[in-house]
């Protein structure tokens, strides 16, 4: 190894405990600006005497410009603010987020930290199942092609896994509304026996127990602690970051490009007859509604009811988005539909009158076939590729 | 001339605070008992019609706890904390109260708020990892007792008794108030078999999920909190 290749090493070396120590300081979860204590003087000092006795060996060693230099590149690393706060984009026309950025801020760190566990079989009881395995970033974060999805040890589930994406205005999450906050959804597949099995607390123990996840931790929280709430949080981060704003409906609506007739009639009929419940920017209200779905023969799911224990929310389902539709099918919370024709066939056709069918669908939904092509033809310019392929919401390949 | 006058004025007001700035800790203490023994987990003991039960688990939180004096609120503790009867030192709560204040009851409760339930992840006693959330349908299970009674007839004769629900009308959480006396920790017992006998194992043996038979037995578990008799 070359002087300058030692000192290399040295400088990054020294740069890493500098951050780290400039983490320590910052406090638990609050991003903040280091505060110097004695205990950072003594690490920067034996950093400082590295990079003196590295330089005393090198060309440069009688060079004092040069070593100024570098200590005041150490100096500037090591009052960057770490963990790095990121804010978050909020696309322009939409409302303000619902969830509070304040009790979880997001940082690049805690970010990196939620994707790796996002897409770490670590999380499930026989290490194969992970967050990603139901939830696909290039299909808008779900399982395409499968009606329910299958967890551990080939294990069928009851419902079809929901497209992923704008989850910092998402309400009531799940089919049936059963989780309250996007920091605590994660714990509904992690302990379902037919998704991942596990236990909360034995996944924090697993994830002590790891060689990489206590510095992960100690990057995204300012220490190497790590707690059911920490990693919930961390999931949440990546999530939030999950925005699909840029499909052809939203560059359509900033009047930088323009439908087709196909799809002008088509959102003309979308306004016309799903707009009500599939209200945009979302295209969801986030509500629930009996969308006139017989109440299938195998699970017999009454949706929001089971929550709730009231009749007048039997067979009321989460209204999902439409952003990607493209990408999530089969449809509906069993997967019944394979295609979007299908979808609108129900509509128009299928439709199964009750006490809690949707006020908006008890008159029924009259469309004519060219009709229902121009509404799939609308439908399609809801597609976000630039969502589904973002590098950042992949595999973290490192 | 006026300068001496404006000092004593500042210091008029100033001393008053430095006074209230003196704190010192009281003591709440949980007492698990099985009528008027200490409970004693994992042994067979006997409820008062002679049923054999044995308790392997007590967890309940207790949150806002709230000391009163002279009619007024003197002292409200912000934090939540989980009593576990395998947990010796979560038995004992302290509170930094502030010197002075005037102390005639004390009020907290058995639970946790609806507010808490909806605003996502917690740490310390309140993470998920605690075993005390469900995961299935969100919020935090209030009151968990489980053990086994020859009369349940399920796997291993096994009782669980998971209380817990935030939304109406099955709002879980109690809220339990007593008198203490103004000095000295305050100990309160926790009746474990004055709740099985009410509870009835054996009529029923699971409670897991939000319900008026929870909310029921919410009240059950409220009731039996006393003041430890201090002899």
């Amino acid at each position: 190894m070359t002087e300058r290749s030692t000192c290399n090493v040295v400088l990054k070396k020294c740069r890493a405990t500098a951050v780290r120590f400039s983490g320590h300081l910052c406090g638990i979860s609050r991003p903040s600006t280091p505060i110097l204590s004695l205990r950072f003087f003594a690490s920067w000092r034996l950093c400082g005497y590295s990079f003196i006795s590295a330089f005393q060996r090198s060309p440069f060693s009688r060079t004092k410009p040069v070593l100024a230099a570098v200590l005041l590149f150490v100096l500037i690393a090591a009052t960057t603010q770490h963990p790095e706060p990121v804010q978050l984009k909020i696309p322009a026309g939409w409302p303000a987020p619902t969830y509070d950025f304040s009790k979880n801020p997001l940082t690049k760190e805690g970010i990196a930290l939620g994707r790796k566990l996002f897409y770490d079989p670590i999380l499930s009881v026989d290490s194969i199942v992970s967050c990603s395995s139901c939830h696909l970033s290039y299909t808008a974060f779900t399982h395409v092609d499968h009606a329910v999805s299958h967890g551990i040890r080939d294990r069928i589930g009851t419902r079809n896994s929901p497209a992923l994406m704008n989850l910092a205005w998402s309400g009531l999450l799940m089919w049936d509304g059963a989780v309250n906050h996007l920091d605590v959804q994660a714990l509904a597949p992690i302990a379902h026996p037919d998704e991942m099995g596990e236990d909360i607390a034995h996944v924090v123990e697993k994830l002590r127990r790891s060689g990489r996840y206590p510095g992960l931790f100690y990057d995204a929280f300012g220490d190497a602690t790590i707690t059911g709430e920490r990693m919930l949080k961390a999931l949440s981060q990546f999530e939030l970051t999950l925005i699909s704003a840029n499909s052809k409906y939203d560059r359509a609506q900033a009047g930088l490009e323009t439908f087709t007739d196909q799809e002008a009639s088509g959102y003309r009929i979308f306004k016309a007859h799903c707009i009500a419940c599939h209200r945009p920017p979302l295209f969801t209200t986030g509500a629930f509604a009996n969308n006139g779905l017989a109440v299938d023969t195998v699970y017999h799911d009454l949706g929001r009811m089971k929550i709730t224990g009231d009749p007048t929310d039997s067979l009321k389902f989460k209204i999902p988005t439409l952003r990607n539709v493209e990408f999530s099918f089969p449809y509906m919370h069993d997967g019944r539909f394979k295609s979007l024709r299908q979808v609108i066939d129900h509509y128009a056709e299928g439709l199964v009158q009750g006490r809690t069918l949707a006020p908006e669908l008890r008159d029924g939904v009259t469309l004519s076939k060219n009709e229902r092509t121009d509404l799939v033809a609308f439908l399609l310019t809801l597609s976000d590729r630039e969502f589904c392929f973002n590098p950042d919401h992949a595999f973290p390949r490192e | 001339m006026l300068r001496p006058v404006c000092l004593s004025v500042l210091l008029c007001f100033l001393l008053p605070c430095t006074g209230q700035d003196a704190t010192f800790i009281k003591h709440v203490g949980f007492v698990p008992v099985f009528s008027k023994e200490a409970l004693q987990l994992h042994q067979a003991v006997k409820l008062a019609d002679g049923t054999p039960v044995t308790i392997d688990r007590l967890r309940f939180y207790v949150s806002q706890i709230t000391l009163h004096g002279q009619g007024r609120t003197s002292f409200v503790d912000p934090a939540c904390h989980l009593i576990d009867a395998e947990i010796p030192s979560s038995l004992e709560v302290a509170l930094m109260v502030p010197q002075g204040i005037h102390v005639d009851s004390i009020s907290f409760l058995l639970g946790i708020d609806s507010l808490t339930n909806v605003s996502g992840a917690f740490g310390g006693d309140l993470d998920p990892t605690k075993g005390m959330y469900w995961a299935w349908n969100s919020g935090y299970i209030n009151w968990k007792l489980e053990g086994t009674c020859t009369k349940c007839e399920t796997l291993k004769n096994q009782f669980e008794f998971h209380l817990g629900g935030y939304l109406p009308p099955y709002f879980n959480a109690q809220r339990i108030g007593f008198a203490v006396p103004a000095q000295g920790p305050i100990a309160i017992d926790v009746d474990v078999a004055a709740f099985l006998e009410r509870a009835k194992p054996g009529e029923r043996c699971a409670i897991m999920s939000p319900s008026k038979e929870a909310v029921e037995l919410a009240r059950v578990a409220a009731s039996v909190f006393s003041i430890a008799d201090h002899d």
